[in-house]
C-alpha cells in the first residue's frame, strides 16, 4: 500500500462475511449480493466426497473462456480422476447456437458427470464452498475477492489469471505467499489439459 | 448549540459482482460501529441483492442506469459509462438533499473503483453548505496502475544511453520490471508516434485516479 506515494491509504478487510472469518457474527453467512441465480444441490454432493478431495473451478462473474480452453479444462479435470465442482454461468449458453456449442464442449466431461465424478453449477456461494472440508484446491481466475477468499478459507490455489490485477494476484499467490501454483499457457495462450491435470 | 449528528455514509458501488460483495460487507461493518449507511448501486445489480439479512442502519437505494438487464459484452461501454455517471450523479444529488431534509445529513461519501466522478459532484439545490468527506475504495488494481504509471514516467523522462532500464519499487520487493531499450531507435520512436499512445495512457490513468503524473 505504501507503494503509492501520493495517497494516504488505509487497509480495510478482508471483506468476507463474518461467519467465515472471525465468527463474531455467526448470522453473517453470505454477502447477500449474488448477481446470478445459484444452485442449491451442490452441498449434498460435496458432503458425499472425502476430505480435501474436490477440485473447485470458477472463473468469476465476467470472464468468458474460449471453446478450446473449456475443452482443455474439461479434459484436465476428467484425466485427473478427482471429483470436481465447476461453476459455469448460465449466460454463456443463452441462445440456441451457443447451446449447441456448449453441448460439444461438454462431451469431454459428460461421462464424468454421469458417473458423478464432477458437477457443474451455474453459480454458488463461493465462501460456503471454499470452507467446505471436502474442497482440496481452487482453480481460479485470481480476481481479488476469490484470492482473498482462498486465503481466508485456507484453500490452496491453481492460479489461472486472465486480465487486470489477476496476473499480479497470481504472482502473489505463487511466488510471494506460496499458497498455490500458477498454470503455464501454450503459445496460443491456451492452457492445455495436461497442465491443468 | 450544536447537536451531534449520527454519521451517515453514502456508499456508491459499481454494479458488478466483485464490487458489490466487498461493498456490502464494508457497509455491514460500518453499521456495527453505529454508522448509518445508504448503499447505492444501479438497478441491474440491485434487484438481485437480498436485503432480508441487512442489519438495522443499512438502507439500499437503486437507480436505473439504462442497462436494467445488466451490461452485456456487445453493449457500448462508453455509453454505459456516461449513463452510469449521469444518472448516478443525479441519484447522489437527490439522496444528499433528501437525507438532509430528513435530518439524517450525509457526512461521508464513499465510492468504489471506476466511479471517480462521485467526488466531482456539484451538489445542486443545496443552500445547505455541504462539507462532505469523500473516500475511494480501491484494490490491487490501483497498485497495478501505480506500477504502470511509474514505469511509463521513468521511460518518458529517461535521458541516459543504457540498453537496460530497471524499474524497481522500494516497497514491492518482489517486483522489478526490466525494459530493454533499443537505444538507436528509442529516442526517435518515443518522440514521435509511440509517444502519443503513451501520453494517452498516462492521461487516462491520471483521469482515472485523479493523479498528477
Amino acid at each position: 500500500m505504501n507503494a503509492t506515494e501520493k495517497f494516504n491509504l488505509s487497509g480495510i478487510g478482508p471483506l468476507i462475511p463474518s461467519a467465515f472469518l472471525d465468527g463474531k457474527d455467526p448470522l453473517d453467512k453470505s454477502f447477500g449480493g449474488d448477481v446470478f441465480q445459484g444452485s442449491e444441490d451442490y452441498t449434498e454432493w460435496l458432503n458425499s466426497k472425502s476430505k480435501s478431495s474436490v477440485v473447485y473451478v470458477s472463473f468469476g462473474s465476467i470472464l468468458v473462456l474460449s471453446k478450446r480452453q473449456i475443452e482443455e479444462i474439461a479434459r484436465g479435470l476428467v484425466d485427473s480422476g478427482l471429483p470436481f465442482l465447476w461453476v459455469r454461468r448460465d449466460e454463456q449458453n443463452k441462445n440456441e447456437e451457443k447451446e449447441e456449442e456448449e453441448e460439444d464442449n461438454l462431451i469431454a466431461c459428460r461421462e464424468a458427470i454421469l458417473e458423478r465424478q464432477g458437477m457443474i453449477v451455474p453459480w454458488c456461494c463461493q465462501v460456503e464452498v471454499l470452507s467446505h472440508p471436502s474442497i482440496g484446491c481452487f482453480v481460479t481466475h485470481c480476481g481479488w475477492n476469490s484470492t482473498l477468499e482462498s486465503l481466508v478459507c485456507e484453500v490452496p490455489v491453481v492460479a489461472f489469471p486472465h486480465w487486470t490485477d489477476q496476473g499480479t494476484n497470481a504472482k502473489l499467490i505463487a511466488d510471494v505467499w506460496k499458497t498455490g501454483v500458477r498454470v503455464v499457457a501454450n503459445e496460443e495462450g491456451i492452457v492445455e489439459g495436461e497442465e491443468i491435470n | 448549540m450544536t447537536m451531534a449528528v449520527q454519521p451517515h455514509f453514502l456508499l456508491l458501488t459499481y454494479p458488478a459482482q466483485g464490487h458489490i460483495n466487498p461493498a456490502l460487507q464494508f457497509a455491514k461493518g460500518l453499521t456495527r460501529i453505529g454508522v448509518l449507511v445508504t448503499l447505492v448501486t444501479s438497478l441491474s445489480a440491485g434487484r438481485r441483492v437480498s436485503t432480508t439479512l441487512f442489519p438495522d442502519g443499512l438502507s439500499f437505494v437503486t437507480f436505473s442506469d439504462g442497462y436494467d438487464d445488466g451490461f452485456k459484452p456487445e453493449d457500448d461501454r462508453d455509453h454505459f459509462t456516461s449513463e452510469l455517471k449521469r444518472r448516478g450523479s443525479q441519484t447522489l444529488n437527490e439522496l444528499i438533499v433528501d437525507s438532509a431534509k430528513e435530518g439524517k445529513p450525509v457526512t461521508c461519501l464513499v465510492y468504489t473503483m471506476l466511479l471517480h466522478w462521485a467526488a466531482e459532484q456539484h451538489f445542486f439545490g443545496s443552500s445547505l453548505q455541504l462539507s462532505l468527506t469523500s473516500i475511494t475504495i480501491t484494490s490491487m488494481v490501483m497498485v497495478i496502475s501505480s506500477i504502470i504509471a511509474r514505469t511509463l514516467r521513468m521511460l518518458l523522462s529517461y535521458q541516459g544511453s543504457h540498453h537496460l532500464l530497471a524499474v524497481t519499487f522500494p516497497r514491492l520487493y518482489f517486483l522489478q520490471i526490466l525494459i530493454l531499450l533499443h537505444s538507436r531507435s528509442f529516442k526517435s520512436s518515443w518522440s514521435s508516434s509511440a509517444k502519443k499512445p503513451t501520453q494517452k495512457c498516462l492521461s487516462t490513468l491520471s483521469m482515472h485516479w485523479n493523479w498528477e503524473l
